[in-house]
């Protein structure tokens, strides 16, 4: 017996000795510090928490917001956006449109790719190439002419398309279309699909999955000098520990959620950001059956439902009511203020007359991630006779009843990452339903028409005037109902300064600059 | 003993087909697409189908069943994630580990925190001090795991920052965690020690030793203790193997990339080869904890041994 005891305390002491040792990052905000000779402190580390990991590590095999935030630091697209949502230069230092269907990329010359390899026209082609070929990243791209895309010269490139895509332009800030190394991939794409390469201003160092992701920094960027040497992205799924992990100064930058917004805001060590995003978030019908097929049904719901009250109440304050099904910051927005977008309870009780529901009826209505929101419109609706029964579910099954038409009421959300309207209005066109975008089922042939317009028209005054149109229309059809512009928020710690969210969800770090303890 | 432990593991292999048919079976009845949640929502329906048929999800069950048991038997492959076509074997082989440290460290907390309360309310039987010992077992029972872990960070992160609130990077990152996972098994542990200490000490072996002037002490400890551990660590080796696979809401909250995490977050966008092995791994090192506890058993009890002897030699 005491033989037995001993060996198990031993087993046991061996083991907490690994556990002792302690791999990766320990996570703790920057470890030391030092002045530069510009006086500006500079530091060894900044620590982010994430709330989703990436799915791939090449930018063009997933589309999704953990892959754009964290291949947005090692790649570079050739087009940027600045605060103000403009285009400015990327990999590219200038662009034009040659014809309807082909644009001249001219590319930034003297950059390098993180091997050392030096950025030219043959990578840009190369990875247009593999982005047509790409489940994920094809049919977001545009209709891209890969055989008639053509190489100038080293540092010029004409992309073709099939046919005329204003978007296209906008949709070249996109993270999916970052460019990667062609002689790197070609030499070894399974080991470049762990160790990426590209030219942006920091190094992939390692990925441990379900845990962190680190990055060193890219000293020889060609956008400027970063203020520390490591960037350490840590996976956090729980929205909580996130937010208490940057008030306790484990993390220097945390995303968190709304609800812990008002805590964090009033917290001495740390400040609250927000940053409007390009994102809506509404309740939508499935118009193809009844009850919702009846435009007048729609418009009694509409008026039922007081959405400044909810969006107050489920924001705090923090975010604005969405007048558009685009976000507000976006080209071609357009505040339609239709007359059924207030809150008039006897006005809906009379349409639900005119339709033929005096009397209501009872739908389900399908949530994922609002419950807080849809227990609210329960409520409203019970007042003009109509009986909700939630359905709070996880997003697969969510996504599945949408895109498969299963749905009566729902609430989504719409983002629109290019900050194109063509993005935007793909949701709405009769030839998208279910998988394609248009969730809503809803088909109207003059909506179909402007957005044809807005698809393909490349004057930009024709474009906006088919956005404003439209937006005009989908206000008094009341395809949706719609609640906030989507808000992202981050604790940040007080000694950092220029930390820059931005609408599209993918933050700049580079400029960040500390404040000495 | 060695024919009772072969007999054991070939008891298994039924085990591991059943729960492999039972979780396969399982995930293809759910109605939702899985490639639909890897791809994304903006993926377009041929993207989607073209994922499928490359994955084999268009063949019919048995096809699919056949080549997965296929996998496993010959290669010992148990596909690849359907996010980032990481093996799901050397996902498992990276995350086990630390599982293990949390489970290993809390059942150890859990029993040095439950052996002595159970044995002081056994032999303070009835007295305040039984009766503190019971509520405080019975407060740790009831409080939900998921709670006292966001009231540890809360306390210990938040307000008084002693501790860190999430990661496994040494012992400091340890602690809440193990607390929060080690408290709920301390009811069971301190109970089950107090109403098996009660049987023991009043068998009529202590009561000789009592009678020969043995130290209290030394009655409780070497005589009466050690028999009356003998369930209290069946029970601490299955708690053990249910902490294995069940720390998932903990390792979430903590944001520990073990066993539990990796399958929430396959569970949530259905990625079917990490449900299916994860939850097949579980099962096998349930199966294979529960052998230990039995041989370990066998080793504190020589008569269980005995016994397995004597039927061996009747037959």
């Amino acid at each position: 017996m005491k033989k037995f005891i001993c060996i198990m305390l031993t087993a046991l002491m061996c083991i907490s000795l690994t556990a002792c040792g302690g791999s990766g990052t320990s996570g703790s905000t920057g470890n030391s510090s030092g002045s530069s000779e510009s006086g500006t402190i500079h530091r060894d580390t900044l620590t982010v928490a994430i709330q989703r990991e990436p799915k791939s590590l090449i930018p063009y095999e997933s589309n999704d917001t953990g892959t754009d935030y964290t291949t947005s630091q090692v790649y570079e697209t050739l087009i940027k956006y600045d605060d103000d949502l403009n285009m400015i230069p990327g990999l590219a230092e200038s662009w034009e449109q040659v014809d309807d269907t082909h644009y001249r990329f001219h590319l930034r010359e003297n950059v390098k790719f993180h091997n050392g390899d030096d950025f030219t026209a043959d990578d840009v082609l190369y990875t247009f190439q593999q982005i047509v070929n790409s489940k994920a990243a094809a049919s977001t791209m545009g209709p891209i002419d890969i055989e008639n895309c053509k190489i100038e010269d080293n540092h010029t490139i004409v992309i073709a398309l099939t046919k005329a895509y204003p978007a296209f332009l906008r949709l070249c800030t996109l993270p999916i279309s970052s460019i990667v190394c062609k002689e790197a991939m070609e030499k070894d794409p399974e080991g470049y699909a762990k160790n990426p390469i590209g030219t942006g201003p920091f190094k992939f160092v390692e990925w441990v999955s379900g845990d962190h992701l680190t990055y060193s920094v890219n000293t020889d960027w060609w956008g400027g000098t970063i203020n520390y040497d490591k960037l350490i992205l840590r996976y956090i799924p729980e929205a909580t520990t996130r937010a208490v992990e940057a008030e306790s100064g484990g993390v220097d930058i945390a995303q968190i959620a709304v609800s812990d917004a008002q805590s964090v805001d009033s917290n001495n060590d740390v400040s609250l950001v927000t940053e409007q995003i390009l994102n809506t978030t509404y309740l939508s019908f499935n118009c193809s059956i009844e009850p919702f097929n009846n435009v007048k049904v729609r418009q009694a719901i509409s008026l039922a439902i007081d959405s400044d009250a909810i969006v107050k109440a489920t924001y705090y304050g923090y975010a604005n009511t969405a007048k558009s099904f685009m976000a507000s910051s976006m080209w071609g927005y357009y505040d339609a203020d239709s007359e059924y977008s207030g809150y008039n309870v006897e006005k809906a009780k009379e349409l639900m007359k005119e339709a033929g529901y005096e009397n209501g009826f009872s739908c389900s209505l399908v949530t994922y991630n609002n419950q807080s929101m849809a227990e609210m419109i329960q409520s409203y609706l019970a007042e003009i006779g109509i009986t909700v029964t939630l359905n709070v579910t996880d997003f697969s099954n969510w996504l599945d009843q949408l895109v498969n038409g299963k749905q009566q009421l729902y609430i989504g959300g719409w983002t629109t990452a290019s900050g194109d309207p063509s993005e935007a209005f793909d949701a709405m066109n009769s030839a998208n339903f279910g998988s394609g975008g248009n969730r809503s089922f809803y088909s109207n042939s003059e909506a179909d028409k402007l957005i044809n317009t807005i698809d393909t028209s490349t004057d930009d005054n024709t474009r906006k005037t088919a956005c404003v149109d439209l937006q005009k229309l989908l206000g008094d059809e009341c395809v949706t109902v719609n609640m906030n512009d989507g808000v992202n928020f981050y604790a940040v710690s007080k000694s950092i300064s220029n930390f820059k969210p931005s609408q599209t969800q993918r933050c700049d770090f580079t400029a960040i600059t500390f404040a000495a303890k | 003993m060695t024919r009772y432990i072969l007999k054991r593991l070939l008891m298994l292999i039924p085990v591991i087909i059943g729960v492999v048919f039972i979780v396969f079976t399982i995930e293809r009845l759910s109605p939702n697409d899985p490639i639909r949640s890897v791809l994304g929502d903006m993926a377009s329906q041929e993207e989607v189908d073209a994922m499928r048929n490359e994955m084999g999800l268009n063949d019919p069950f048995f096809v699919q069943f056949f080549n997965y048991a296929k996998g496993i038997v010959t290669k010992f492959d148990f596909g690849v994630s359907y996010v980032d076509r990481q093996p799901v074997v050397e996902m498992i082989k990276n995350r086990f580990p630390i599982t293990l440290e949390l489970a290993i460290f809390s059942t150890i907390l859990a029993g040095l925190l439950g052996i002595p309360l159970g044995i002081i309310s056994a032999v303070k039987q009835y007295s305040l001090l039984d009766n503190v010992c019971s509520v405080l077992a019975l407060v740790f029972l009831a409080i939900p795991e998921f709670w006292l872990a966001l009231m540890l960070i809360i306390v210990f992160s938040l307000h008084l920052k002693v501790l860190p609130a999430s990661g496994w990077y040494g012992i400091r990152y340890m602690i809440l965690p193990i607390i929060a996972t080690g408290t709920g098994c301390v009811a069971g542990i301190m109970r089950t020690t107090r109403s098996n200490m009660l049987e023991v000490i009043r068998q009529d072996y202590i009561r000789t030793a009592r009678a020969k002037g043995l130290k209290e002490n030394v009655i409780i400890y070497k005589h009466a203790l050690r028999n009356a551990l003998i369930p209290v660590i069946t029970l601490m080796g299955l708690q053990f193997g249910k902490e294995l696979g069940g720390v998932f809401v903990i390792e979430t909250i903590f944001a520990i990339p073990g066993i539990g995490k990796m399958l929430v977050d396959a569970c949530s966008i259905k990625n079917i080869p990490v449900v299916q092995g994860g939850v097949i791994f579980i099962a096998v090192a349930f199966g294979i904890v529960n052998l230990i506890v039995d041989i370990v058993y066998g080793y504190i009890d020589p008569r269980i041994f005995a016994s397995y002897k004597r039927k061996a030699k009747k037959r």
